[in-house]
């Protein structure tokens, strides 16, 4: 054995099977969600509310008015520090996190999370486009790449986990009705602009530029199936290079990042539904955490948080997200037919597609069902006088809260010195896939599906 | 029946820190700890990144533990 194999050795290799009902973030998100929505109902049905651990600041026009808020809430800031502080740690250690680590970090996120959501509490805060996510990012974009936080504290900041949570219990918001009511059509908007932009990148990836194959399927699902999971998905399936997938996690953060920027500000010059919006973003971002920092900060800029988010959520989550273990699946009956040249035999299973499955989605329908069934026996009135503030806004509230952590922790993470270099030719043929994608992804939701997306999404529940 | 596949190679690297460390910005904006990623891995010896389940000539089962017992 030469000395370079020696080196590669690897102490451990994860088989997970059952244990990945908690060695999965996925299944911790749901777990946590449920945990939340279930405290949530006990609460409301026992004649109290989880209103209080929900805090978070009030709108404000001068600082004693903010100092007032925190002196008056200080308990129940404290309750929810406490709160995330133990269920985040304890899940994160079950991960494989050290405590050590995680602790600090964790604690260095919620601070500055209450400060940028004091800022966005800010009745001023609307006029100068401080919304609190795109605040989060520039943020954490630059403390991670001026001050240079040393690597461990990346234990705490768990985009991914963030997100999930957050999407989870945002299905605790939205109407089991809407999803199956919406979700055809966020699929069919969905699914033909991500086929269209994947073999818009793959072939000029390869008839253009003449690269590899697999990094064509990377970058491909990259820009078109789920971003960095897409490929990171796909890059098993073909079995690429290991230099394949750096190459397009690169280029999906960075133009993951313009994005955040991009969609919002060019969806307010041309006055876009807040619906339209969302679905756009949901079309032509690249990532989850990518897309609801874009998407909620457009739905804040015109005064339309939930429409913009729930557009968004059908169209990411459902058009694309739930799709990603066909993509592997087909990638790999593709790479073992066509293009199998070494002797690294691996069949394609149909069990990739459950394998690769976000599951998490899964807690996003259970969570929807969950409270479709606990609200829908009240009559409207009742509805909006009593359950929505008492039960349904304090997990808005919390969800808030998980978004916050994670578009922060997108910006402390993103460190550009240390991203692999993408090259001049991937770099070309995935921004063509860019400009496709945003172009078909603007034409489906403003002049195809406009109307649908502007009308369909409001609920009275 | 002794396992042959890359899951029980020790040139096989899937954990999930590993990978992070691995694959800068995989954790920016998704997880090496998130079931769409599953079990896949780095091959170390031909540096290729892919499912576990496949096998090869230059398998070589890791020393530290029987060969074929997963969970």
């Amino acid at each position: 054995m030469t000395d370079e194999k020696q080196a590669c050795e690897v102490p451990q290799v994860e088989k997970l099977g059952w244990r990945e009902l908690y060695k999965k973030e996925d299944w911790w998100a749901i777990w946590l969600s449920l945990l939340i929505i279930f405290m949530a109902i006990g609460l409301y049905f026992s004649g109290g509310t989880l209103k209080p651990l929900a805090v978070k600041p009030a709108k404000w026009a001068t600082l004693n008015q903010l100092f007032g808020h925190f002196s008056a809430q200080a308990p129940w800031y404290g309750l929810q520090f406490v709160f995330w502080l133990v269920v985040f740690t304890i899940t994160s250690r079950i991960l494989g996190f050290k405590t050590s680590q995680f602790l600090p970090s964790f604690i260095f996120l919620y601070i500055i999370s209450v400060v940028i959501f004091s800022i966005g509490a800010w009745e001023e805060a609307h006029k100068y486009n401080l919304e609190p996510p795109l605040v989060a990012l520039l943020v954490g974009l630059l403390i991670a790449n001026i001050f240079r936080l040393p690597k461990w504290m990346d234990a705490g900041f768990r985009v991914e986990y963030y997100i999930k949570t957050g999407i989870v219990l945002l299905g605790a918001t939205l109407p089991f009705t809407l999803i199956i009511y919406a979700g055809p059509v966020a699929i069919i908007q969905a699914t033909v602009i991500a086929v269209s932009t994947c073999l818009v990148v793959y072939f000029a990836a390869t008839k253009i530029f003449k690269l590899d194959k697999r990094l064509a399927a990377c970058l491909g699902a990259g820009a078109s199936v789920c971003g960095v999971s897409g490929t990171i998905a796909v890059a098993g399936a073909v079995r690429a290079k290991k230099e394949h997938p750096c190459v397009a996690i690169t280029l999906v953060i960075v133009w993951a990042i313009i994005m955040i920027f991009f969609l919002p500000f060019i969806s307010k010059v041309l006055n876009l539904h807040a619906g339209i919006a969302g679905a756009w973003i949901g079309t032509s971002e690249f990532a989850d955490a990518a897309g609801f920092a874009a998407a909620q900060a457009y739905g804040l800029m015109v005064g339309m948080e939930d429409i913009a988010v729930r557009a968004f959520t059908l169209m990411k989550v459902i058009g694309r997200d739930i799709w990603i273990g066909l993509w592997a699946f087909g990638f790999a009956i593709v790479s073992v037919t066509k293009w199998e040249k070494d002797d690294l035999g691996q069949k394609p299973n149909a069990m990739e597609v459950w394998w690769r499955f976000p599951k998490f989605v899964l807690g996003f329908f259970l969570a929807s069902l969950i409270i479709t069934a606990v609200v829908s026996p009240y009559p409207m009135d009742e509805y909006l006088k009593t359950v929505k503030p008492m039960l349904v806004a304090p997990i808005k509230a919390l969800r808030t809260w998980c978004f916050i952590f994670c578009f922060l922790s997108i910006g402390l993470t993103t460190r550009f010195r240390e991203l692999a270099a993408a090259g001049s030719k991937p770099f070309k043929a995935f921004t063509m896939g860019v400009i496709v994608n945003v172009i078909l992804g603007f034409i489906f939701s403003v002049l195809i599906f406009g109307h649908y997306w502007s009308t369909a999404l409001v609920t009275p529940k | 029946m002794k396992e042959t596949t890359c899951s029980d190679c020790r040139f096989f690297l899937n954990d999930a820190q590993s990978l992070e460390r691995l694959y800068p910005g995989l954790n920016t904006l998704s997880s090496a700890w998130g079931c769409v990623r599953g079990d896949a891995g780095c091959c170390t010896v031909h540096e290729v990144y892919l499912f576990p389940r496949g096998t090869c000539r230059d398998f070589s089962p890791r020393g530290d533990k029987p060969v074929g017992r997963g969970d």
